[in-house]
């Protein structure tokens, strides 16, 4: 029960950063190049972080890893650049997380009912109206 | 400020790596360093940028370079907290339907409060009530 509630307060805590840095970024210079520095500051921490928990040879860490990270690889840029071409595009730091998290996750609860057949009940569906309707406020 | 094509186009950017980027969040597996999956992640992320760097730029590459602010360093320092932090989530029980939500939410509301705060984001009474009906809307969904 620890890890479930450490995991959310570490998103929390990433996702502030993450959207406090994005707001404060200049609009100059090359977007592409700048996110690339990112991921290159992100692989070394997760380099770090791994030498600090492996349990083999990297070699054999390695081919345990899931392609799925691979995939990761792919999506992450268009979040990164996406929400920095928002906040440079005009969107509010307060407006811009909120609108596009409510519409994915929106989209997410169907997926997650449809694809992985994860049971919400009335209330929960109650409660994803009830951000819907918020965001809807959110950008009168 | 006059909505461009930009202002939504970036939006469906983000909306559509977004969730591409959940769905294959929740389906990897338990097993393997998480830290050494999300590095290899990143190493095929910053080259894919630095190609659309090249394709993209205006100028010779050492002056675009130059010229990019040194801010996105900041960056690396906190999406690997994400990253880690939402596959961890998933593999500690959360759904997709639930997790996401729950942690984006909280997350954005709490951007309000910092984006009047900190950053002077005008927001009207509206506003404000739109941002307690998410809120009370993420407590419903992690009943």
């Amino acid at each position: 029960m620890f890890m479930h509630y450490f995991a959310l307060a570490l998103v929390l805590a990433a996702g502030l950063g993450y959207h406090m840095v994005s707001r404060g970024v200049p609009d100059g210079g090359n977007r592409f190049i700048g996110v690339g520095m990112a991921y290159v500051v992100g692989f070394i921490i997760c380099i770090i972080c791994f030498l600090f928990t492996k349990q083999g040879s990297l070699a054999q860490e390695w081919q345990a890893i899931s392609w799925h990270y691979f995939l990761i690889g792919i999506m992450v840029p268009g979040v990164e650049v996406g929400f920095i071409a928002m906040y440079h595009s005009g969107w509010q730091v307060s407006k811009a997380a909120l609108t596009a998290d409510v519409l994915v996750t929106s989209l997410l609860v169907l997926i997650g009912m449809l694809v992985f057949g994860e049971h919400l009940s009335l209330i929960n569906l109650a409660g994803v109206l009830c951000c819907f309707a918020g965001v809807i406020l959110l950008e009168r | 400020m006059h909505k461009t094509g930009l202002y939504y186009g970036s939006l469906a950017i983000v909306l559509a790596a977004n969730l591409g980027y959940h769905l294959v969040s929740r389906s990897i597996p338990v097993g393997g360093n998480q830290f050494l999956g999300i590095a290899g992640a990143y190493l095929l992320a910053s080259v894919l940028c630095f190609l659309a760097g090249v394709l993209t730029r205006k100028g010779p590459l050492l002056k675009e370079w130059k010229e990019t602010p040194l801010h996105y360093l900041l960056f690396g320092l906190f999406v690997p907290g994400l990253e880690a932090g939402f596959i961890l989530m998933y593999h500690n029980g959360w759904q997709v339907s639930q997790g996401a939500l729950v942690a984006d939410i909280l997350t954005s509301t709490l951007l309000a409060v910092v984006g009047v705060a900190l950053f002077h984001d005008r927001l009207a009474g509206i506003n404000w009530v739109g941002i307690l009906l998410c809120f009370a809307g993420v407590i419903m969904v992690a009943l």
